[in-house]
């Protein structure tokens, strides 16, 4: 029998105290399956002393002998250094894989062992590597049926060879949406131990016995929705969830922060309730929830969970987002134009003892979230792109998820030094890692260069030109790779970097590193090149493709230099860095060679190079031609390009800038602005800011006008004095993440909720709710003075425009002015003198004996100059008059001292 | 070790039978780790006492009087209710009087005159004035004493210090008239003597300096705080002061736990951080800054959260740079916000022999005129805190990597 399938997942059982691999997948027709193979153990390399391999088996002869299957003599190359021959290392095979830590670690104690390699590489991993098999690609069986009752696959086979095998598309995976409702206890925070779930909601894709969507309910109601099944406990409606999930099959597990609450909670409660947790492939393998610090990981066998919240959160991180805001409501707002139920989570409790209508709309609102997280996934294929990084590292797709770059970079090494004939050193203890980081403390690890920033506005155009893969390309063009590094003095054809550390030539070897990115930049070109051919799905699955490669392809320059890494050599990374330096310093030699020129700022792989002129077509000529030489007088060693053009750039200091930036499409120039490290989008602040920073900011990028553009401040804060600022626009929003006595200090939102509970007890939002307020005008603390907007509005009540300007809108305007000439007084002198003219019209101004909560600086009481601080001398040294506190106008001789 | 409250603690007892008075109780309310020993101890006597009285536990643990000395010499104290203006003049003028006193005798100080003292002909003199303000544009200042103000220019052999200069600090400017302009010729700061004994104590004692854990954060190191755990549950110091300098976690829990689990014959000193809750913990919990006296050697210990404003004014300060600068100018955090104590808790009238500081998440080791300037790691970038023997004036660095 033969059978090729699409590899999810592997792992191994015990038989008869023999490991037998299994490997989980699905075939084309969508049929699941589970591989057996028995014809594989674990092993590992030792190097022993001189003369000492007699005492090596000796060792394990009398230690493990009911471990040990054999020791061969194999010869292999050692990791790290050139070496010309092999070396004679000890395969210690043994029969069981999780006894090959206890072998290892005894091991390492005797004398007679110098070194031992691969002992700490996961059993599913080294079969892979041996295997050549990839997560996510398709693997070739061929075999006998499996009678057995211990996988719930459509398929079981027991293997008599595997191989790999070249396909190019994705199995149609099944989808499973999950979220629970839990109704907590007094404490407001759900316990799992204590506290059961009250409702599953379900969604399906594809459907499922004609449903695309089914909420379980733990207790009898009436319903009136089909997709709505009752139970008489919650231990029945548990047994009913894991029904469906072994029916459905799903491949796909999906939640929103099921990683960190659903999943555990629904283990802790199977627990509880005494339900199996088997809900995998495997009859006998309960699903587990592992606490890493704060995280959670959650393991199914054959099946993959997906946690949405960490994948926006991670494209947030790393730029293809921008979110103000994490909840599923606004992501799905924001994402998908949906939303969210309208029920707070501290009305849960309330609508759950409620009405018949209350309880459907609880039912309704729970739908709603198992929905919007599958839709978020499949509408915004966030998973494409994971499933290509399994396809490239190596990695199964639920240890893609889980990992960080380090892990996949080192599977693909695994992999490629076994296939070259290299053993792969043991990941560092501790004490190696220490003794690491003390060399980089000592020795240092220089970083890439950023050029000092020319900072202000440019008018005139300005090129941003990129290096295509700096550190990629560097690494090729000096064969930099562990295996390729020469330490000492030996004849040999060698290139030696910058830094001083020399590799040998890829004529004498070729280096696994320099290979292995080769051949990954080589396949992103050919799929960027089968993009401009491809449209619709086919399009966006090449670009998740050729994203994924880009992603591997830059993760080895850190990787390198990362003490917690297997192949860290601190002077390869320094290699790396002062070769990509040295680029940078020639190129702006090249660039300003020619005074039509100026380099203004430089960081790492890219450059940006005012031209001495306005017209974008001329620039882009010039900025082609000033490519090319640059590409020339560098002898291809690394290969620069135009990213794209700014007409206008203004730089506020190194990594922090904004620019009117072009590119051409279809003949005809598109503009827009962008940002680098100027946040815009920030949570704890009101719309208000956002909106006027980005505002301000293309004042000066297109209108080229500082002046205007501090008019247009000054405009705002006019009109926020006056109180003409629509509400919205002065909202801020906090969540409440712990019950309210556990806050310590004062704080705006927690004073509100406290105000709100006291106003409308059983309105009054919750734990896991965010609120939003606006701070009005008031004598008590700040804090104190937050206010829920529709109350604002209710009661007219005024709004602390002096807050707004000085602790919200003016702090990220004063970083932008600055850059234009304009300083922090000036500005703030708009802002406090608005204040005070403010003031005097409304004839506020007056002494009183009252001392003032707060003060915004002290006055003379003659002659009204404000100063920062008191003098020395005790009065106003411009009339002698009295000085006093002030504060939004109001005068006073005292103040109340906040202890 | 989980941390008992007081009703724990009194429960525990009343389960053998015993009673405790009040100082007892406070005890062992703070050394827990002694409290099965001295259980154990009570099961033993012929007699046993219904209540316990805190000469038993004395007698019963051996508790040597006076083990440890330990006098808090100046720490914040709130200035209480209203103040007048008045009072922030009279709070900045103690000030300015008492760096006057430290500059005054310099011989570098030529001709020291005040500013309504200045007159056309006056061409060469000295000035003992606070910063004003500061004109970073003209490199210059407008400086001020109790009789007037000025505004002085930088000479170019100078230029370079003025960045050092913050707002509120008193200095002594060395001044020249040209052309009508003052220019500043050279600069004093009050300074600490160069010459002084170095104060050493004269047994081993040794003093842990900790900081920043940090325990409720995603990026707390786990393994590095272990090591640090299996570390110093492994001492055995005669006299050993642990002085846990804040932002140790925002939950009470943590806090308790980490004092829970340092050794028991140690003198433990909880200085509040910019997260921690308000509490009371520990042998002696202080507020930042505090200064205090360890036998004869005078420490001043800081969290630091106010040289906060110092890191973005010298952004190419490394953090023992700026604690250096600082204690030249003989007070820790010049900048004047209209706030003012019954004493400056900032003002150094007394030189530390010792001057630390965590908030920097940096750590740092100097000596500078016979002060050790130290600033410590944290438990979320680099784990890695320093130990002194008060005897040798040894420091140690402990990597917890």
């Amino acid at each position: 029998m033969e059978l090729s399938f699409q590899l999810f997942d592997c792992d191994y059982v015990l038989v008869d105290n023999k490991p037998v691999v299994r490997l989980f997948g699905k075939t084309k027709d969508n049929n699941s399956v589970c591989a057996f193979y028995d014809g594989f153990l674990p092993y590992f390399y030792v190097l022993p002393r001189k003369n000492s391999e007699d005492a090596v088996m000796e060792f394990l002869e009398k230690n493990f002998k009911q471990l040990l299957v054999d020791v061969v003599r194999e010869q292999k190359f050692l990791p790290t250094g050139f070496q010309k021959e092999k070396t004679q290392l000890l395969k210690i095979i043994l029969k069981d894989p999780s006894q090959v830590a206890r072998v290892r670690e005894e091991m390492k104690k005797q004398d007679f062992v110098s070194e031992i390699f691969e002992a700490d590489i996961l059993f599913k991993y080294r079969f892979m590597a041996d295997f050549d098999l990839c997560g996510m690609k398709w693997v070739r069986v061929t075999g006998d049926n499996a009678n057995t009752v211990t996988t719930k696959t459509d398929i079981a086979m027991n293997a008599k060879s595997i191989e790999p095998l070249e396909e190019n598309f994705n199995v149609a995976f099944k989808y499973l949406g999950v979220d629970i409702e839990v109704v907590p206890g007094r404490e407001g925070i759900p316990n799992s131990l204590k506290n059961p779930i009250a409702m599953i909601s379900l969604s399906f894709f594809p459907a499922f016995e004609a449903r695309n969507t089914l909420v379980l309910v733990s207790k009898p109601v009436k319903r009136k929705e089909k997709d709505v099944l009752v139970f008489r406990n919650e231990r029945e409606m548990l047994e009913e969830f894991v029904r469906i999930i072994n029916n459905f099959d799903a491949d796909i597990i999906v939640g929103y922060n099921i990683n960190n609450f659903d999943f555990p909670y629904i283990l802790d409660r199977l627990r509880v309730n005494k339900v199996s947790r088997a809900i995998g492939r495997c009859q006998q393998k309960q699903a587990i929830s592992k606490k890493l610090g704060t995280r959670s990981r959650n393991s199914i066998v054959g099946r993959i969970v997906v946690d949405v919240y960490e994948l926006i959160k991670e494209s947030v991180e790393k730029g293809l987002l921008r979110l103000k805001r994490y909840g599923l409501g606004d992501v799905a707002k924001e994402l998908l134009g949906e939303e969210k139920i309208a029920i707070s989570h501290g009305e849960i409790s309330k609508y759950w003892n409620g009405t018949e209508e209350q309880i459907e709309k609880l039912i309704e609102y729970a739908r709603k979230d198992a929905e919007l997280a599958l839709k978020l996934l499949l509408e915004r294929e966030m998973l494409d792109k994971f499933v290509e990084l399994s396809k490239v590292s190596g990695l199964l797709l639920q240890d893609v998820l889980d990992s960080r770059e380090a892990a996949r970079v080192e599977n693909l090494l695994l992999k490629e030094f076994d296939k070259q004939g290299f053993v792969i050193p043991e990941k560092p203890d501790s004490k190696e890692i220490l003794k690491r980081m003390e060399e980089r403390e000592a020795k240092g690890l220089k970083g890439a260069l950023v050029l000092e920033p020319q900072i202000g506005l440019h008018k005139n155009c300005v090129v941003y030109l990129d290096f295509r893969s700096m550190y990629p390309s560097i690494f090729i063009a000096y064969n930099i790779c562990p295996t390729t590094l020469v330490s000492k003095k030996e004849d040999i054809k060698a290139i030696t970097t910058s830094f001083g550390t020399a590799f040998v030539s890829p004529k004498v070897r070729e280096g696994i590193i320099p290979k292995i990115v080769k051949r990954l930049m080589e396949e992103r070109d050919k799929v960027r090149d089968e993009m401009k051919a491809a449209s619709g799905k086919e399009k966006k699955f090449l670009d998740a493709k050729q994203y994924a490669l880009k992603i591997m392809t830059n993760a080895f320059y850190g990787y390198t230099g990362y003490p917690r890494a297997r192949f860290y050599v601190l002077d390869i990374a320094n290699a790396i860095t002062s070769c990509g330096r040295e680029l940078i310093q020639k190129t702006k030699h090249i660039v300003e060679r020619d005074r039509m020129f100026k380099v203004i700022y430089g960081d790492t792989d890219s450059i940006m190079v005012r031209l001495q002129t306005n017209d974008l077509d001329e620039a882009i000529k010039l900025g082609e031609e000033l490519a090319s030489r640059i590409n020339r007088e560098l002898q291809g060693t690394v290969q620069i390009k135009i990213e794209n053009v700014f007409k206008t750039l203004l730089v506020l200091s190194k990594k922090r800038y904004a620019g009117w930036s072009f590119e051409r499409t279809n003949g005809e120039w598109n503009g827009e602005i962008i940002m680098k490290g100027i946040e815009t989008v920030r949570r704890d602040w009101a719309e208000l800011v956002s909106k006027t920073l980005y505002d301000v900011l293309e004042i000066i990028l297109k209108e080229q006008d500082p002046k205007k553009a501090l008019k247009y401040v000054k405009d705002v804060l006019f009109k926020l004095n006056k109180g003409e600022t629509p509400l919205e626009d002065l909202v801020i929003t906090k969540s409440i993440s712990k019950p309210l006595k556990e806050y310590k200090g004062i704080q705006p939102h927690v004073e509100l909720v406290k105000k709100l509970k006291k106003r409308s007890p059983a309105g009054a939002p919750s734990i896991g709710d965010r609120i939003g307020y606006v701070i009005v005008k008031g004598m008590q603390l700040m804090s104190n003075r937050a206010e829920d907007p529709e109350y604002v509005k209710q009661h007219n009540l005024k709004i602390d425009s002096r807050y707004y300007i000085e602790s919200q809108i003016l702090p990220p305007l004063e970083r932008v002015f600055e850059a234009l000439g304009i300083s922090k007084a000036d500005l703030i002198g708009v802002g406090k003198q608005l204040l005070l003219a403010e003031a005097i019209k409304e004839g506020l101004e007056k002494t009183r004996e009252e001392p003032l909560e707060s003060i915004d600086g002290i006055i003379c009481s003659k002659c009204d100059k404000i100063f920062r601080r008191v003098s020395l001398v005790g009065k106003c040294v411009d009339c002698g008059g009295e000085l006093l506190f002030h504060s939004s106008g109001i005068k006073s001789r005292y103040m109340l001292h906040a202890s | 070790m989980v941390f008992m409250e007081k009703p724990e603690v009194i429960r525990k007892f009343l389960e053998k039978g015993c009673q405790l008075d009040s100082e007892s109780l406070n005890f062992f309310y703070q050394s827990q780790g002694k409290i099965n020993h001295f259980l154990t101890k009570i099961e033993k006597l012929a007699e046993k006492p219904t209540t316990v009285t805190f000469d038993l536990v004395k007698k019963l643990l051996e508790i040597k009087e006076k083990e440890y000395d330990v006098e808090v010499i100046k720490k914040v104290s709130n200035w209480k209710g209203v103040a007048a203006v008045g009072d922030l003049i009279d709070f900045l003028l103690r000030r300015y009087e008492s760096m006057k006193r430290f500059l005054v005798n310099r011989l570098d100080l030529i001709n020291p005159i005040s500013i309504n003292k200045i007159t056309q002909k006056t061409r060469k003199f000295s000035l003992i004035a606070m910063v004003k303000e500061k004109n970073e544009d003209e490199k210059s200042l407008i400086v001020e004493d109790t009789t007037g103000e000025l505004t002085v220019f930088f000479d170019e052999k100078v230029k370079d210090s003025y960045d050092d200069l913050v707002l509120d600090e008193v200095l002594g400017l060395v001044c020249e008239k040209e052309n009508g302009t003052v220019k500043v010729k050279d600069l004093l700061f009050p300074d600490i003597p160069l010459k002084r004994e170095i104060n050493k104590t004269k047994e081993d004692v040794f003093c842990l300096f900790v900081s920043d854990l940090h325990m409720d954060s995603d990026d707390f190191l786990r393994d590095s705080y272990e090591k640090f755990l299996s570390w110093v549950k492994k001492t055995d110091y005669e006299k050993f002061y642990i002085f846990v300098l804040g932002d140790v976690s925002k939950e009470e829990e943590d806090i308790k736990n980490f004092f829970g689990s340092l050794p028991d014959n140690s003198f433990k000193i909880f200085l509040k951080g910019a997260v921690d809750p308000d509490i009371q913990i520990g042998d002696l919990t202080l507020r930042d800054p505090s200064m205090l006296k360890i036998e004869n050697v005078i420490c001043l210990v800081c969290h630091g959260d106010f040289f906060h404003p110092y890191q973005t004014i010298w952004k190419n300060k490394t953090a023992e740079n700026i604690l250096l600068n600082l204690l030249k100018k003989r007070h820790i955090n010049p900048v004047f916000s209209n706030r003012i104590y019954e004493k400056d808790p900032f003002l150094l009238d007394l030189v530390p022999d010792i001057f630390v500081s965590g908030f920097f998440h940096y750590p740092s080791a100097m000596n500078y005129k016979g002060t050790t300037i130290i600033t410590t790691g944290s438990f979320v970038s680099e784990p890695i805190f320093w130990l002194i023997n008060l005897r040798t004036r040894e420091i140690i660095k402990l990597n917890f990597t």
